[in-house]
Formats: C-alpha cells, sequence, structure tokens
C-alpha cells in the first residue's frame, strides 16, 4: 500500500478524487503507527472515513454516533499542459 | 489525458433522422468527456487544453460535459492525440471502429447508401453493443 500511495504522491490526481487519496493517506498514517488501536485513535480514524467517499456507512453512523468528520481537503485547481507537451504520464 | 480518456471518454456515432439529407439520414462524430459537476473546473480546460470542444452542464443530473463535434476538430485533432499517446484497454477497440467511421465520413461514403450502412454497421458493434 505504501508504494500505492507513493506512486499517487508522485503523480497526483488532478480531480475531487484528490481529496480522497488526501485522506486515504493520512489514514494509512495512522495505521502505520498503530494509532488506530486505541481509542481515540480509532475516532480519528472514523472522522476521516465520515469524509472519505460516500462517508459512513449506517453500520459505523450506529457504532459511532457522536462522530464529527474532518473536513476534505482543498484539491488545487488543476492545471493542464497544453496538447502539444504533454507526457506520457 | 490518454489515461483519463480511457476510463471516462466516449467515441460515438451520432446518426440522426432527417429531412433534408438524401438518405433520410445524417451522420456526425462525436467524443465526448463526462464528469460529476463537482469537476467542472476540469473539464472546461479541456477546451482549451484541445483547442476545440465545448463544455456544458447539465444541472438536472449534476453533471459537466467536454464535447468536441466539428468534423474536422474530430479529424484534425482529436484523433491524431489519441494515435500519438493511445487509448488502452477495452475503449482501445471503440476508438479504432470512430476512426474507421471517420475515414469513411472523411472519404464522403456516408452519402451513398453502400457507405452508410458500412457506419451504420460499425455503429452497431461498438460500446455498450460490444
Amino acid at each position: 500500500m505504501a508504494r500505492v500511495i507513493e506512486h499517487f504522491s508522485k503523480y497526483p490526481l488532478k480531480t475531487q478524487k484528490y481529496a480522497d487519496f488526501l485522506l486515504f493517506k493520512r489514514a494509512f498514517d495512522i495505521l502505520y503507527i498503530k494509532e488506530h488501536l486505541t481509542e481515540a485513535g480509532l475516532q480519528k480514524l472514523i472522522s476521516i472515513r465520515a469524509s472519505l467517499n460516500k462517508g459512513l456507512s449506517e453500520r459505523l453512523e450506529v457504532a459511532f454516533p457522536n462522530n464529527t468528520p474532518v473536513s476534505r481537503p482543498q484539491v488545487p485547481k488543476p492545471t493542464l499542459e497544453s496538447n502539444r507537451s504533454e507526457d506520457k504520464h | 489525458m490518454a489515461g483519463f480518456v480511457t476510463g471516462e471518454g466516449c467515441f460515438f456515432i451520432k446518426t440522426s433522422k432527417s429531412k433534408t439529407h438524401k438518405l433520410g439520414m445524417s451522420v456526425a462524430l462525436n467524443f465526448i468527456v463526462v464528469q460529476n459537476i463537482r469537476d467542472a473546473y476540469l473539464l472546461e480546460s479541456f477546451v482549451q487544453f484541445f483547442g476545440c470542444g465545448s463544455f456544458s452542464t447539465v444541472e438536472k443530473s449534476g453533471i459537466g460535459r467536454f464535447a468536441v463535434s466539428n468534423f474536422s476538430h474530430v479529424v484534425e485533432i482529436v484523433i491524431p492525440l489519441f494515435e500519438e499517446f493511445a487509448i488502452l484497454g477495452a475503449k482501445a477497440k471503440d476508438f479504432e471502429d470512430f476512426k474507421e467511421a471517420a475515414e469513411l465520413v472523411k472519404s464522403k461514403a456516408h452519402l451513398n447508401k453502400e457507405g452508410l450502412d458500412k457506419i451504420l454497421l460499425v455503429k452497431s458493434r461498438m460500446n455498450f453493443k460490444r
């Protein structure tokens, strides 16, 4: 998974899905340092999940009723290189 | 761009009934990319990127749409770009069919019955009918 994250850090998405990637990365970091094994860390993880993609499932809503979703990261305005200088990435 | 269009783009042969055409049918080639309206800004910038086409929104369905429907723009800009930067996967076949139809229209074959039938055959076997 670290490799996937490394790849999309190197070649960032140009769409709003980039915000989901940034949230995903934040969740990965929490798991990586095993912070999700603490109560506070798990709450943090759920707060990220609440803003990720379609948000919390009904089951998670019920399990974590006091959760506040984190705000979604800003996606920079996309710029496209002109048609002629486009590289293959 | 080629990667994005492989996933999100559409090459479409548009045929419409027409009273002003001898064969009763007009043929147009459309290149279209549709996204959720949240990425409207990106699609809008396609107009500049391609140097052709137009951007529109359909508020009701919450989508933004980039389309190139001018035939010379399709033939001189869109097709050459994706010949240089290949469309991959299953959509490569749709692009090939699209190119075949473009050649037929370029040679004015769509103006006679036989050529039009050929184009309709190509259309009938591409995209979701594949």
